[in-house]
């Protein structure tokens, strides 16, 4: 019952980790006019309440929409597809990979980046051999706090996700759908399944924090 | 969040660091490219859409009986909710950051679950416990009360999501402060209460302020644990995101994205007052959220 979701959860988020890693070298590197406008944008999918961003992004995506009417003719369908999931998440787990990687970037030492200059190294080289790997630990913990958010989300997912059994429907749809049948059974099934996830997960982002720290610390 | 301008001014002045134009440019044309289209056009979809047969059919919307009554109902939810966690946010932070105790790093995890926690199963965990066929149902329905598909249903559910907010806030913001000023106040002869109204309390109001914003978005804008305990009663038990999802599916989209657009409008009022709150009083609130 899970797989769609899963895949779709993990398309998502590692999305996002591009986008985390982006948004971060923008402020990182230069300041640019409307940069706090920037900075504060990225925390809408924590304020705009889920069923708005579900019915908006639906609206967005479907074939009359103002990007579905573009992507349609190109034989992309996103609204009503497991791919609109994967834009959902990718929307609502934006800021935790975003406000993780950043604090991170912006004390990494530029004496660093400076010596691997001054030893030869292309700028690309400095980004993939000393800022990146300074970068993992966050990078992951941003991307496990945007799957465990992810794998329980369900108001923006649902406008637009069409929910067909088998193929779009998500777990805490099929939850909802088992309750309002009184299948009380089946439902506490699914949500201990979901339950003992996030609480993996949650270990796992304790364990990735504490690596974060021990990184700071020396 | 709360950003320090060192980082970049830094880079500025450190020549080898600077890249080529071209990719300092394409990086921020990629980030903003990215976030056009999956923040700022949604954002626009909402007003778009809600006024797109003009704006007397918007207010025509917002006017329709259900609707009031869905932001009548929102509002008496968050009304209750928020100012209870609101108490509970600070007495748990002043506990766990002000005093020792065995247990402490339970109830931080306690506090932390909801945020861990899918809102559907938040929600179904009241249906299990309140539900007709729950464990307390039989007891209820004995002594003619209703939790599960009535306001009381939707506050507990409200409150268990918006539980971690406050507190989450003003922890690590009390942590920093310490317990200095309180032993001053201590040794100087005053008592709980003062110590709380004189001291700890103006040392955290804007983290506070902060907290109880964030908690007050939530709240109004909760959807999935709501959704099940609410039971979708028309006009009585549908908040306003619960409302948002009727009117959508019944393909009233002016009247969908109308109520919608009220609770986008609340998103931007947060946001433009949490970015106020983190300018101002940036070195006043907790370094970190996460």
């Amino acid at each position: 019952m899970g797989r769609g979701h899963h895949a779709s959860g993990d398309g998502g988020v590692s999305g996002e980790c591009h986008h985390g890693l982006g948004g971060g070298s923008g402020q990182f590197g230069v300041r640019f006019a409307g940069q706090k406008l920037v900075d504060a944008l990225v925390d809408l999918p924590f304020a705009l309440p889920t069923a708005v961003a579900g019915i908006a992004l639906s609206a967005l995506y479907s074939a009359h929409g103002w990007i579905g009417s573009v992507l349609t003719p190109l034989g992309i369908n996103v609204a009503f597809t497991p791919l609109g999931i994967v834009v959902a998440l990718t929307f609502i787990g934006l800021p935790f990979v975003v406000r993780t990687v950043e604090p991170v970037l912006q004390e990494l030492p530029p004496e660093e980046e400076e010596a691997a200059i001054s030893l030869g190294a292309s700028r690309l080289q400095t980004f993939l051999r000393v800022i990146l790997p300074a970068l993992t630990p966050a990078l992951l913990t941003g991307f496990a706090l945007a799957f465990a958010r992810g794998l329980g989300e369900y108001g923006s997912v649902i406008f637009i996700a069409g929910n067909m059994p088998e193929v779009s429907e998500i777990v805490p749809l099929l939850i909802i759908i088992k309750l309002e049948q009184f299948d009380y059974h089946g439902a506490t099934a699914i949500g201990a399944l979901m339950l003992l996830l996030s609480f993996v997960l949650l270990f796992v982002i304790n364990l990735l924090q504490a690596w974060m720290r021990a990184r700071h610390a020396h | 969040m709360r950003t320090r301008v060192n980082g970049s001014s830094a880079t500025l002045e450190r020549p080898a660091l600077r890249d080529p134009a071209w990719v300092r440019w394409a990086l921020i044309g990629l980030a903003l490219g990215f976030l056009v289209l999956f923040v700022v056009l949604p954002l626009i979809t909402v007003f778009a859409q809600a006024l797109h047969r003009g704006i007397s059919a918007y207010f025509d919307a917002l006017a329709e009986p259900d609707a009031l009554s869905a932001i009548r109902l929102t509002l008496l939810v968050a009304a209750i909710a928020v100012p209870v966690n609101l108490v509970f946010g600070v007495v748990a932070a002043w506990a766990i950051t002000k005093f020792e105790f065995s247990g402490k790093s339970l109830l931080i995890t306690l506090i932390d679950l909801p945020f861990s926690v899918s809102p559907v199963i938040s929600g179904m965990v009241y249906v299990l416990l309140f539900g007709l066929h729950g464990w307390f149902g039989p007891w209820l329905r004995d002594h003619d009360l209703q939790v599960v598909f009535a306001l009381p249903g939707l506050v507990l559910a409200t409150m268990f999501v918006t539980f971690p907010f406050v507190a989450r806030e003003l922890i690590p913001l009390m942590q920093e402060q310490g317990i200095e000023e309180e032993e001053a106040a201590v040794s100087l002869g005053a008592c709980g209460w003062q110590i709380f109204w004189r001291v700890t309390l103006p040392n955290i109001r804007w983290g506070l302020l902060y907290g109880t914003l964030l908690c007050n978005a939530r709240a109004m804008g909760e959807f999935g644990a709501v959704s099940v305990v609410s039971g979708h009663i028309r006009g009585l038990t549908n908040t306003m995101p619960l409302h948002v999802e009727i009117l959508y599916n019944e393909y009233n989209f002016v009247g969908a994205f109308a109520v919608a657009s009220l609770l986008a409008l609340l998103a931007l009022v947060t946001l433009v007052a949490k970015s106020a709150l983190e300018w101002k009083w940036g070195e006043s609130l907790a370094g970190s959220r996460h």
